[in-house]
C-alpha cells in the first residue's frame, strides 16, 4: 500500500498513521522467523502450498541474495529459495 | 518384460537410483508433444526377467505447473485408463519425509501399483533421524519400504526383491480428501486437499519418524554464508567460471586439433584407396569431414558438461540461480538461464543443451534463442583475423591496447545484444504457466564420479546421434554447392574478357571455390552486400562459414590460394591488405568494411551445429528457423549501419 505523505499531512495529521497490518515473509530480515496465517489467492499459493508453506508452519529467514531478492528460508528442515514477489503471497501471524 | 517408473521429488536421488539400476543401458526419447526427456533403461532381475525403467521428471505434486510436472500428470492419468505400469517406484528423501510423501499420497489414493524407496539413509544416520519402515509400510496398507543408499547401491537387493514378487495390495486408507484429478483446475479445492494431506502425513510421521535435532548449523549452511554473499559470491562465481573457460580453451583445442588431423588424414586416405568418381569424393570430401565436423564439436560439449554437472551434482548451482536472478529477470531471463549463457562463451551448444533446466518454458526458450548471440569461441579466430587486419597499432598509457579494446568491445557487443533481444522476446512470447522461482536449495554433496561421466555420456550421445544427422545433412549439401559448379570449364569461363562458357550449363566438378555454385552464389549475393562493404570473395566466405564460423578464415584463405595460418605466416594479411575494389582502386578490407564484418560476425547465426541442437532442443524447426532470421537481420542492419556510417 503506498502511503500517500501529502494527503496525510493535509488531512490526517492529527491522526496517527498506523501501517497497515498486512505481515507477509517479504518482510522479515534475515534470521527472523514467523508463522504462515494464509495463503493470498494466486497462481503460485497452490505450488507454494505443496513445498510446505501452510498455515500453521515456522519458517525462518536463512539467507538472502544480494539486493535482498531473491531469499531462502527454512521449511522444516529444508531450504527453499523464492523471489519476494513470490514470499508477498504468504502472510504471516502478527 | 516388467515396465516400472521412478517417480518422486526433485533432488531425491531418483537419477542415481536410475542409474545404479540401469548402468549404460540408458536411452534418451522424449514425451509426446513436450520437449522434455524421456529417460529409459533397462536391467534383468536375477529370475532372468527383463525390466524396463522410465524415469519420469521430479514433481512436487500432481497438480502441474510446469511442463516436467504435466508429463507426470499426463503420464499417470494415462496409467489409470491403461495401465502398463507393473510398479511405481516412489523416491523420497529421508531426511526430508514430510514434503516428500504429498505426492506420494497423492499417488496412492489414486490406487497405483507402488514400493517406496527412501533414500540418503546414510545422511539420515548421521543425523540420528530413525525412521520404522515397518510401522511406515504397515501404515500404507503393507506396500515395502526400502532405504537404498543413491550413492553406493546399498539396499538395491531389497528393490529387486520387491519388483520380482510385487503383487497388488489394496490401499487401506485415503490421505485426501479428493482425487487429485477430480479439482484438476479448482485452486482452493487443491490448497484445501493439500492442506489436509500435509496434516495426514504428519501425523503419521509422528509415530514412524524421530525427528533429528536439527539446531545444529549445518556445514551447507555455513558454506552458503560465503556462498551467496554479496561480494564474495559474485567472485566466487566469477573465479570459477574463469577457470572452467581456461581449462576448456587450453584442454580443448588439443583433441579438436587431433579430430581435425584425423579426419582429414581419413579422408585423403579413403581418397587414395578408392577408384576416382563421384562416389569416392562423396565418401572422402563429403562424409567423412561432415562426420569429423560432427566429431570436433565433442571436447568441448564434453569438457562444459563435465564442468556444469559437477556444478549440479555439488549443489552449487542453485546458489547461483539464487545470486544471480535478480540480475537478470529485468531481461526476461531467469537465474537458472545465467549459466547456459555463460556456457554458451565457449561454445553456444553446450549452452543451449543445459538450458534444459529451466523449468518455465518461456525462460527457456528465451535462453535458447539469445544463447548463440553470446561470443562464442569460434568467432576467436574471425575476430583476430580482421583486427589485425583493420585495428591499427595503438597504445594508451603504455598497457590498454586498442586492438585487445576491440575484442572486448565484440564480446561485450554480444552480451549486451543478447540481454536487449531477450527483454525484446519477453514482450512477445507468450506463456501460459507463470515463471518463478519456487525452488529446493539442496544441501552440499561430494558429486559422484560415476554419474558426473554418465551425464556427460548422455550429453554428448543426444549431440552426436540428435544433432549430427542434421549437422552431417548440411555439411555435405555445403561440399557439394563448394566442389560442383554449373560450368564445365570454369579456368576459362571467368576470365573477364570472355564471360560466356561454350560449354552447356549442368553440373560439374570443379576445382576451385570461385567457379562452384557456392561462388555463383557468392556472386549472385554481391548486390545485396555490396551496401555492407562486401565483395563476392567476401561474399562466398560468409556461405561456406555457415558450417561454422571459423571456416571463414580457411575460405578466405582459399579464395586468396594463401595459407590461413595468419598469426604464424603474414601471407593472407598481406594478401588481404592488397586486394583492391574493381571500381575505385581504394582497399577491399578498411576500417568500415572491417569493422562490418566483425559486426555481421556478430550477431549472424553462422553455426550449422547450434542450429541442429536448437531444432533437437525445441523439438521444432520454427524456433531454429526464427533464430537463423532474427540474427541474420539483425547482422545485416548492424554491418549495413556501421559500414554506412563509417564509409
Ligand atoms: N548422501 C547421499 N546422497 C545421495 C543419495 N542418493 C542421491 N544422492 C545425491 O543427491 C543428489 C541428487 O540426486 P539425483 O539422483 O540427481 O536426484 P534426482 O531426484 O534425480 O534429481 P533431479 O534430477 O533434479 O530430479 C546427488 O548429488 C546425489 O549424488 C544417498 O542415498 N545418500
Amino acid at each position: 500500500m503506498v502511503f500517500n505523505k501529502r494527503l496525510y499531512s493535509k488531512h490526517l495529521y492529527r491522526v496517527k498513521y498506523v501501517p497497515p497490518k498486512h505481515m507477509d515473509l517479504s518482510k522479515l530480515e534475515t534470521g527472523e522467523s514467523g508463522i504462515v496465517k494464509s495463503l493470498q489467492p494466486h497462481q503460485l499459493s497452490v505450488k507454494l502450498s505443496e513445498m510446505g508453506l501452510l498455515p500453521g508452519r515456522k519458517i525462518t529467514v536463512l539467507f538472502k541474495a544480494p539486493f535482498g531478492d531473491p531469499i531462502a528460508i527454512d521449511v522444516g528442515g529444508y531450504v527453499l529459495s523464492l523471489r519476494r514477489s513470490e514470499a508477498q503471497i504468504i502472510t504471516l501471524m502478527d | 518384460m516388467r515396465k516400472i517408473a521412478i517417480t518422486g521429488n526433485p533432488n531425491t536421488g531418483k537419477s542415481s537410483l536410475f542409474n545404479q539400476l540401469t548402468g549404460l543401458r540408458q536411452k534418451v526419447g522424449n514425451f509426446p508433444g513436450v520437449t522434455v526427456d524421456k529417460k529409459t533403461g533397462f536391467f534383468k532381475l536375477k529370475s532372468g526377467t527383463d525390466v524396463e525403467v522410465i524415469d519420469l521428471p521430479g514433481t512436487y505434486s500432481i497438480f502441474p505447473q510446469s511442463d516436467d510436472e504435466r508429463v507426470v500428470a499426463d503420464f499417470v492419468q494415462q496409467q489409470l485408463q491403461r495401465p502398463d505400469i507393473d510398479l511405481f517406484v516412489y523416491v523420497a528423501d529421508e531426511i526430508n519425509l514430510e514434503r516428500n510423501l504429498l505426492l506420494f499420497t497423492q499417488l496412492y489414493d489414486l490406487g497405483l501399483p507402488l514400493v517406496v524407496v527412501l533414500t540418503m539413509p546414510d545422511i539420515a544416520a548421521k543425523r540420528q533421524l530413525k525412521t520404522d519402515k515397518q510401522l511406515f509400510s504397515q501404515e500404507i496398507g503393507g506396500i515395502p519400504v526400502i532405504e537404498i543408499n543413491g550413492r553406493t547401491g546399498e539396499g538395491l537387493d531389497q528393490l529387486y526383491q520387491a519388483i520380482e514378487s510385487h503383487q497388488a495390495v489394496k490401499a487401506t486408507r485415503k490421505f485426501g480428501e479428493h482425487s487429485p484429478f477430480d479439482i484438476l483446475n479448482q485452486t482452493e479445492a487443491q490448497l484445501n486437499d493439500t492442506g489436509i494431506r500435509y496434516q495426514e502425513i504428519r501425523r503419521m510421521l509422528a509415530h514412524i519418524q524421530r525427528p533429528a535435532e536439527n539446531n545444529r548449523e549445518n556445514i551447507s549452511r555455513r558454506i552458503d554464508r560465503i556462498a551467496v554473499h554479496p561480494v564474495w559470491g559474485y567472485a566466487i562465481f566469477l573465479s570459477i567460471l574463469f577457470f572452467i573457460f581456461q581449462v576448456i580453451y587450453h584442454i580443448a583445442s588439443y583433441p579438436m586439433d587431433w579430430i581435425d588431423v584425423g579426419f582429414l588424414q581419413l579422408s585423403q586416405w579413403t581418397k587414395d584407396m578408392m577408384p576416382e568418381g563421384i562416389f569416392s569424393d562423396l565418401i572422402s570430401q563429403g562424409i567423412i569431414p561432415g562426420v569429423g565436423g560432427v566429431l570436433v564439436f565433442i571436447p568441448q560439449i564434453a569438457l562444459l558438461f563435465f564442468f556444469l554437472s559437477l556444478l549440479e551434482e555439488s549443489g552449487y548451482m542453485s546458489r547461483v540461480v539464487f545470486i544471480m536472478d535478480k540480475l537478470v529477470r529485468p531481461f526476461g531471463l531467469n537465474g537458472k538461464s545465467v549459466v547456459p549463457l555463460m556456457s554458451s562463451v565457449a561454445c553456444a551448444i553446450p549452452g543451449i543443451m543445459s538450458a534444459r533446466g529451466i523449468s518455465s518454458w518461456k525462460d527457456r526458450i528465451i535462453t535458447i534463442m539469445v544463447a548463440p548471440l553470446m561470443s562464442c569461441s569460434a568467432r576467436i579466430p574471425v575476430y583476430t583475423l580482421l583486427i589485425a587486419l583493420v585495428i591499427p597499432d595503438y597504445q594508451w598509457l603504455g598497457i590498454i591496447n586498442l586492438k585487445g579494446m576491440v575484442l572486448l568491445g565484440l564480446y561485450m557487443l554480444g552480451l549486451i545484444s543478447a540481454l536487449v533481444v531477450a527483454a525484446i522476446m519477453k514482450i512477445f512470447i507468450k506463456s501460459t504457466s507463470p515463471g518463478y522461482l519456487i525452488m529446493e536449495m539442496p544441501e552440499y554433496k561430494l558429486p559422484v564420479w560415476k554419474y558426473v561421466f554418465l551425464h556427460l555420456w548422455e550429453k554428448v550421445r543426444i549431440f552426436v546421434v540428435d544433432a549430427g544427422k542434421v549437422i552431417l545433412a548440411i555439411s555435405i549439401v555445403l561440399w557439394a554447392l563448394a566442389s560442383y559448379g554449373p560450368y564445365h570449364r570454369p579456368s576459362e569461363y571467368l576470365t573477364e574478357q570472355n564471360p560466356t562458357d561454350s560449354s552447356s550449363p549442368g553440373i560439374y566438378k570443379v576445382n576451385d571455390l570461385e567457379h562452384s555454385f557456392i561462388g555463383k552464389l557468392g556472386h549472385g549475393i554481391e548486390p545485396l552486400i555490396k551496401p555492407l562493404g562486401y565483395d563476392w570473395k567476401i561474399g562466398i566466405a560468409l556461405i561456406t562459414s555457415f558450417a561454422a564460423r571459423e571456416v571463414f578464415v580457411g575460405s578466405m584463405a582459399t579464395i586468396y590460394s594463401v595459407g590461413e595460418d595468419f598469426e604464424e605466416d603474414h601471407t593472407l594479411l598481406e594478401r588481404l591488405r592488397q586486394e583492391k575494389k574493381v571500381e575505385s582502386g581504394e582497399p577491399q578490407y578498411n576500417l568500415a568494411s572491417g569493422i562490418s564484418l566483425m559486426l555481421f560476425y556478430v550477431y549472424a547465426m553462422q553455426c550449422m551445429a547450434t542450429f541442429a541442437v536448437v531444432k533437437r532442443e525445441t523439438r521444432s524447426w520454427k524456433w531454429p528457423l526464427i533464430q537463423l532470421v532474427y540474427m541474420g537481420i539483425m547482422a545485416y542492419l548492424a554491418a549495413f549501419t556501421a559500414y554506412q556510417l563509417l564509409s
